[in-house]
Order: C-alpha cells, then sequence, then structure tokens
C-alpha cells in the first residue's frame, strides 16, 4: 500500500527543512525524506544572501535589484526574499540570528580571510571585521587545521584590525583533536574554566577573543558566557574547515523542529523515481530496505541537492536532475540546476512547465551560481520559503474545493 | 562481480556527516568514528585487519543512514570487524553471545537452573571474569517451558496468512510477545503461521561469525521458500531480526542467491504491517479502547535502518487516551550484544545516557520499543518497565490469554547498581 500525505518533500538540508516546516505550520500532512541527513554540517551557519557579483556586494537587498531576470531572487523578488530570511530568523529563533539584508557583514574565515554574509549567529556575527578594535586569535594546539598565527597575521595584513595570534594546550591533550571532541569535551565547566584561565595569561590588553567555532554544542551559550566572564571581554567564533560545529547546531535545531512541528520522515532512503499522476507527478518512487515504496501527495518539493548533494547528476556528455529525470543546460559546474518559472515549477525545453504540482527548491534549483556570488544559503532560505507558500496555496484552493 | 559496498566508499567525500552523527564516537576516544575506521581505512586494508579501533564500533548503523552519498559506511565497518584477529577466550565469548540458538536451546531445557545462575551475582562476577560478559550487562531471563509451550502449540486461525517469523528473543525468552503479535493479527482478519524458532545470524554476524550467520539465513530461506513463493508477507516483531532478513544478509554477508533476495522482499516489521492494513481501512481501529498510560516511545537504531519511517509510533497514536512522548536521542548503546561485553558495557551505558535521561526527565509509566535488547537495556538502565508496541495494542484491543510475567522487570530492576 502507498504512503500518502498532503505534500513530499525531498531533502532534509536547509531548503528542505524550510520548506517542511512551513508546510507543517500550516496544518498540512508533510512527509520528508531524505537520502541522508543533509550537509548543514558542513557549512559554518551564517547565512550569505548575495555576497559577491562583479565585486563584493555591500547590500544583498541593493545587489538583488541588477541580477538578471532568470536568477531565483529576481524570479521571487526581494520582497519574497526578505520574508523568507525573516521566516528563518524567526523559526531557528533560539539561536537568536543576527544581521538582515540591508548591509553585509565582514566575518573571519578559517584563513583570516573576509568573508561577506547577511546574517549569522551571535557568536560569529560578535567576530565582524568592520568593528575597531584589537582582537586576540586564539588556536589550541591539539587542533592541527585552525592556525591561530596564519589568522592573525592575515587578519592584520588587512589594515584595518590589529590581531595578534595565540596558541593554547586545553586540557593537556597531546593528540590531535577534531572540531567536534573539542566541542564536546569544552561543555565541561571545569575544562573550559582551565582554558579560559589559560588564555587570560597571554592575550594581554586585546577587545575581543576570536576562538575557532568549536565553542560547545547543546551548551553553546553556557561556554560563550563562561569564556567571556572569565575573560572579562567579548568572545567570537571563527569559521572552520569541516565538521562545522555551528553548522551542527542549526541543523540539529532544525531537526527537533522538524518533529515538533509534527513532519514525519524517513532519513536515509533514496528516491528512484516516479509515478505519473494528475498535475504531473502522483508519487514518487522511494527505496526502502528491501522493498520499493510510492509516497503520494497532491503536491512535491523537491529539495535534493545540486552536484554535490546528488540531486543533480553529470555525466560526460549529459547532466540530468535525478529524481525525475529532467535535462540539465550546460553550464559551469557550480552552477548547474533546473530550470524553473516565478513559482518554481521545472520548466522544459520550450520554455513551458513540465510538471504542475511539482516545485523544485535548494541546490537543485538552477539560474544562479551559489558559490561564486555567495548566495548558498539565501537561495535555499528563499526557494524553501516559496516553495511552500505555493504549495500551502495550492492546499487551500482543494480545501475549499472539497 | 562488483561489490556494491566496497564500491560505495568511493563516494566519500569526506563530509564528516557520520562523524557528526556517531553516538559511540561521542562518547569515548576509543573509537575514532565511522569514517576514520570506515572509507578512510578501507583504502588499506584489501581484505585484511589493520588496526583493531574499528572494533569498537557498535553496528548501529547511524552512520550509514545519514551519508547522504549513499557510502555503506556501517556495513564496511560490520565486515572490517569481523577480520580482525582475535584470542581464543575473546573467540569463545563471542561465540556464546553470536550463536543465540544453540544457546538458548540448551539453557531453555532448564529455564529455572539458567535463570538463577544468571541471576546469581557471584556467577556474573565469575562470567566477567572468565568469559569477558560484563557483570551487570543486562542478560535476557529465559522464559518458563509452559509459556513457551503455549506459544508454540497456538493453532493459527481463520483470515488472511502471514508468516510470523518470531526470532530468537520471541522462541525462548518472551514467548507471550508472540502470543500477543498473532492475537493482534487474528483480530484484524490475519492468520499468522507461526515460523520454526530460529536465529536470523544477526548475533553470529554481529560477532564475527559470518559462515555461521550466513547458515543462518540460508536455512529460513529455504524453510520460508514455498509460503514466500506464494507472496505471502513474513513478519517479525523484532527490528534486529527483521533487518537482518531485509538488507543484511546482502548488503553484510554479501549473500545474492534467489531464495535469500526473495524473502527480503517478503519481510515486513509487524508494526509497518499492522500501519499498512490501517492505510488500507482494513484495521480495527472502533475495537481500540482507551489506555490512560503515559508512554515514551524509543524508536531503535535498527528500526531506522528499515527505511520505512516510524510506523509503531502511528500506530500507538490510534489507541485513545495513550499520551505518546517521542524519543529525541539515536541510541540506548546495547546495539545487539554490544553492550554486554565487559570492555564495551561503560561504553555502550554512556552511549544511552542521553536516553536514560531524557526517559528520567519525562517521567513515563512505560517505555514502548520494538527491539527486545533495547527493552532489556532500558529497563536495566532506567528501571522503568518497557514493552513493545504490539503489546499496548493487544491490551487496547481487551485481548487476555497472553500475560508479561510481572517478575522479569523486577529481576531486571535489582541487577542495577
Amino acid at each position: 500500500m502507498n504512503r500518502r500525505a498532503d505534500a513530499v518533500v525531498v531533502g532534509a538540508g536547509l531548503a528542505g527543512s524550510i520548506a517542511a516546516c512551513r508546510l507543517a505550520q500550516a496544518g498540512a500532512e508533510v512527509l520528508l525524506v531524505a537520502a541522508g541527513e543533509g550537509s548543514m554540517g558542513l557549512a559554518p551557519a551564517w547565512l550569505d544572501v548575495l555576497g559577491r557579483m562583479s565585486g563584493p556586494v555591500s547590500s544583498p537587498l541593493a545587489g538583488m535589484q541588477s541580477l538578471p531576470d532568470s536568477h531565483p531572487y529576481a524570479r521571487m523578488g526581494s520582497g519574497v526574499v526578505q520574508e523568507a530570511v525573516e521566516f528563518f530568523s524567526s523559526l531557528v529563533s533560539s539561536l537568536d540570528y543576527r544581521g538582515g539584508l540591508e548591509d553585509n557583514m565582514a566575518l573571519p574565515t578559517s584563513l583570516g580571510g573576509r568573508h561577506l554574509c547577511a546574517m549569522a549567529p551571535p557568536a560569529m556575527a560578535a567576530g565582524n571585521l568592520d568593528r575597531a578594535g584589537s582582537v586576540a586569535i586564539v588556536g589550541i594546539g591539539a587542533m592541527r587545521d585552525f592556525s591561530a598565527c596564519l589568522v592573525a597575521q592575515n587578519l592584520s595584513a588587512g589594515g584595518a584590525l590589529s590581531a595578534q595570534g595565540v596558541t593554547v594546550d586545553f586540557a593537556g591533550a597531546g593528540a590531535d583533536l577534531g572540531n567536534l571532541d573539542v566541542a564536546r569535551r569544552i561543555q565541561e565547566p571545569k575544562l573550559r574554566a582551565q582554558l579560559g584561565a589559560e588564555v587570560l595569561a597571554c592575550i594581554g590588553g586585546a577587545e575581543r577573543v576570536g576562538f575557532p567555532a568549536v565553542l560547545g554544542l547543546g551548551a553553546h551559550q553556557e561556554v560563550v558566557g563562561d569564556l567571556e566572564r572569565i575573560l572579562g571581554r567579548e568572545v567570537f567564533e571563527i569559521a572552520t574547515v569541516p565538521p562545522s560545529v555551528p553548522g551542527l547546531r542549526l541543523s540539529s535545531a532544525l531537526a527537533v523542529l522538524r518533529r515538533t512541528l509534527g513532519v514525519k520522515e524517513v532519513i536515509g532512503a533514496r528516491v528512484t523515481g516516479f509515478v505519473p499522476g494528475p498535475g504531473g507527478v502522483g508519487g514518487l518512487r522511494v527505496r526502502a530496505a528491501s522493498r520499493s515504496q510510492i509516497y503520494e501527495a497532491d503536491y512535491f518539493v523537491i529539495a535534493s541537492g545540486g552536484v554535490l548533494g546528488g540531486g543533480i547528476e553529470v555525466g560526460h556528455q549529459a547532466r540530468s536532475e535525478t529524481i525525475l529525470g529532467l535535462q540539465i543546460p550546460e553550464g559551469p559546474l557550480g552552477s548547474l540546476g533546473v530550470a524553473v518559472d516565478n513559482s518554481l515549477r521545472p520548466l522544459g525545453p520550450s520554455g513551458d512547465p513540465v510538471f504542475q504540482n511539482v516545485a523544485f527548491a535548494g541546490a537543485t534549483v538552477g539560474g544562479a551560481d551559489p558559490i561564486g556570488e555567495l548566495s548558498s544559503q539565501g537561495i535555499c532560505v528563499a526557494t524553501g520559503y516559496l516553495a511552500a507558500e505555493v504549495v500551502k496555496a495550492e492546499v487551500a484552493k482543494v480545501a475549499r474545493a472539497k | 562481480m562488483r561489490d556494491e559496498v566496497v564500491a560505495s566508499t568511493d563516494g566519500c567525500v569526506k563530509c564528516t556527516i557520520c562523524e557528526q552523527a556517531c553516538p559511540v564516537a561521542a562518547v569515548t576516544d576509543l573509537f575514532p568514528g565511522p569514517k576514520y575506521v570506515g572509507p578512510q581505512a578501507e583504502r588499506f586494508r584489501h581484505g585484511d585487519s589493520v588496526d583493531r579501533s574499528v572494533e569498537y564500533c557498535s553496528g548501529c548503523g547511524a552512520c550509514s543512514v545519514v551519508c547522504p552519498q549513499g557510502v555503506a559506511v556501517a556495513e564496511l565497518n560490520i565486515r572490517a570487524r569481523a577480520q580482525i584477529p582475535r584470542s581464543r577466550r575473546e573467540t569463545l565469548r563471542n561465540l556464546a553471545l553470536g550463536d543465540t540458538e544453540s544457546v538458548a536451546r540448551l539453557a531453555g531445557l532448564v529455564p529455572g537452573v539458567a535463570n538463577a545462575l544468571l541471576g546469581n551475582r557471584a556467577v556474573r562476577r565469575v562470567a566477567q571474569w572468565l568469559a569477558g560478559v560484563h557483570r551487570l550487562a543486562p542478560l535476557p531471563a529465559f522464559a518458563p517451558r509452559r509459556s513457551v509451550r503455549s506459544f508454540w502449540t497456538k493453532s493459527p486461525g481463520e483470515g488472511v496468512p502471514v508468516v510470523y517469523f518470531p526470532g530468537c528473543s520471541t522462541s525462548w525468552y518472551e514467548p507471550w510477545l508472540g502470543e500477543m503479535v498473532v492475537a493482534v493479527l487474528e483480530r484484524n482478519g490475519i492468520s499468522a503461521q507461526i515460523a520454526a524458532g530460529r536465529c536470523c545470524g544477526l548475533p553470529a554476524q554481529s560477532n564475527g561469525f559470518f559462515g555461521l550467520a550466513a547458515r543462518r539465513v540460508a536455512r529460513i530461506a529455504k524453510e520460508l521458500g514455498a509460503p514466500v513463493a506464494k507472496g505471502t508477507p513474513v513478519l517479525a516483531s523484532s527490528t534486529s531480526c527483521a533487518l537482518m532478513l531485509m538488507s543484511e544478509a546482502k548488503d553484510v554477508l554479501g549473500i545474492e542467491s534467489d531464495p535469500v533476495l526473495r524473502l527480503a522482499e517478503a519481510t515486513w516489521d509487524v508494526s509497518e504491517f499492522l500501519l499498512d492494513l490501517h492505510r488500507q481501512g482494513r484495521l480495527d481501529q472502533k475495537g481500540l479502547s482507551p489506555i490512560s498510560r503515559r508512554v515514551y516511545y524509543h524508536p531503535p537504531c535498527q528500526q531506522r535502518r528499515h527505511l520505512s519511517g516510524r510506523p509503531a509510533l502511528e500506530l500507538l497514536a490510534l489507541i485513545p487516551g495513550v499520551e505518546i512522548i517521542e524519543s529525541t536521542q539515536y541510541c540506548c548503546g546495547i546495539a545487539g550484544t554490544y553492550g554486554l561485553k565487559a570492555e564495551k558495557y561503560e561504553v555502550a551505558m554512556e552511549v544511552g545516557r542521553g536516553l536514560f535521561s531524557e526517559i528520567a526527565d519525562s517521567s513515563p509509566e512505560v517505555v514502548a520499543c520494538d527491539s527486545e535488547t533495547c527493552r532489556w537495556q532500558i529497563t536495566h538502565a532506567s528501571g522503568v518497565p518497557s514493552v513493545h508496541p504490539v503489546e499496548l495494542l493487544y491490551e487496547s484491543y481487551g485481548l487476555s490469554g497472553a500475560r508479561r510475567p510481572l517478575r522479569q522487570d523486577a529481576k531486571r530492576k535489582s541487577a542495577r547498581r
């Protein structure tokens, strides 16, 4: 027997989670299926909306006005992007995102570069490089992928900031520690008190103190609070190479929200194809442990990821979307995606929608260059939100007709 | 032949999502994480064992579930674990835990004596020292022979035929659960033929005896060949047996024979089957009378690998009056026989700590969980009685005859420190 829901969402990443939560909040019965856990735990939890066009973009909202018509932001309009970002902030209000679409902030990267993003959690936003004053960058000896001196050197080279790098031992750990190891250990109050004392001894008069972004998982706020109390100054987090601890905090927060909002989910199962139905798609074929099952719905949101996430397959000759088998036009690898209309419905070669009851979201959507223009999370949030709005309107229409 | 499991390592982009999800690496430095011992170390193995750290993989499968690239991380690690060279004492201990069917057949002849011995602290101390089974680990009690007999002599009623595969736990430890499953099915017009009491082979596989495990699966596939060929579903109430028959026989043991593949397609978890009946409008929902009870539901790690959502949770929600608290934790730690071992008991208890404290905080009257070893571990660590979800359906239908002996829970509680 097939499973049925009002809407089926494919993908448990940022776009899929936003769409599923928005739909569930509106009272729809949502079934979410995903091949894996989504890749939020790889990216820093900052929200890139638009950071680079021909040069650095200081205001995402202003920059959006000069995007080509085929860009997802241009299709939905900056008003919808703004609504989407506000929805995101209120959804994950526990993470207390700072910033907005008016101005980008410049945050330090793990090499001491400047990264332009619209919003970030408070501990990252506190690292804003446009603020004057001196900073100390703290490295932890056993963490080999984060060099405080390199970060400090590169930050100082920018000119605006005076940065000093120090490296301390963390609870005498000689072996190499990963980001997650430190994030878990530092949740122990005694260990972070020791770390705080060691740092205090060597940072001199620096006004702010930057740590690699490993300041706790569930107990993040307590860790930051304790360190600020011990050091007597503001503490901030600097993005690291994966695994990303702030990304993991975001990923867990969204997983909890999906559950509490009543989204039914199947994680770890692949969607292998679809069965036709009214509106184009009647159901998706999902591979369980030993059998395939059809997940039926009136509407489908596909946020299965881009080339890296497995939503788009690239061969020697052709490129295709993996669930509906849509052909993807040629282009640079980072920009490959499904061509969509203003309601995120997929377009065929003639430019007309080929499936009426499907909305694409996230990295699967074409028309943008998320890495080049620094817009990855913004596109996920905006298309995830819009996909849910489109489906919500359709579900309401069906309900009225009944 | 191309080995899909080994080939899947090429999909690994070292994104570390599995490392983030691994419940064992989160609590101990003894296990460096699934990526490290899995797709990464695999490149050096060529089928041989290269280091012992993979030993601490519990096989819960969280890594395979969360991997977005389709890498069979857990399957690789379970295979690699089986290649580790062992001392004779370790081999014997693992065989005792892995060949559950033989052990149960022997001890089941004299359940009273076996239970008295396993419940005796001095004996358990000696067993830890001699055999490496932790003295506090939650070993189940053998059921009295009359309740075993009562289950096995049940004659199938009228209805649509299915096969019920009881596995070791229902056959020798919890026969009342089998009676309840059969009764709940009958109540819904399904007639269950009870398959012979067999081990599915999973404990043997987890303990490194792949040959024995393969023989166990092949035997079941042969014995159930006729009903499976007729399209009769095979139902399991143990999520680990179901997982073995559904996918591990192929993905871990590498068995691709037709009877085993056909059995895989025919296998259902009993809750998944009942929920499917409900979706077809064939489940007697009106007959479910209210039970006013606070139930904490925990889906076992093996159940998540069925990739079918949380059917038991949806079934429990059909019972009027039941207040359900859904677990937010991944694993209880026991992972079959992992947490029974002397060197891993503390790790397993630490893995389950989040779950146990969540249970304590939500103060349920009962925990519902689909896997027997998880139920034993949960009751052992939290002191809260635990049942299979079907037991609550049985009660709600007002069925009688089968009863979980009360002393089972009391006894396990006394094993706590």
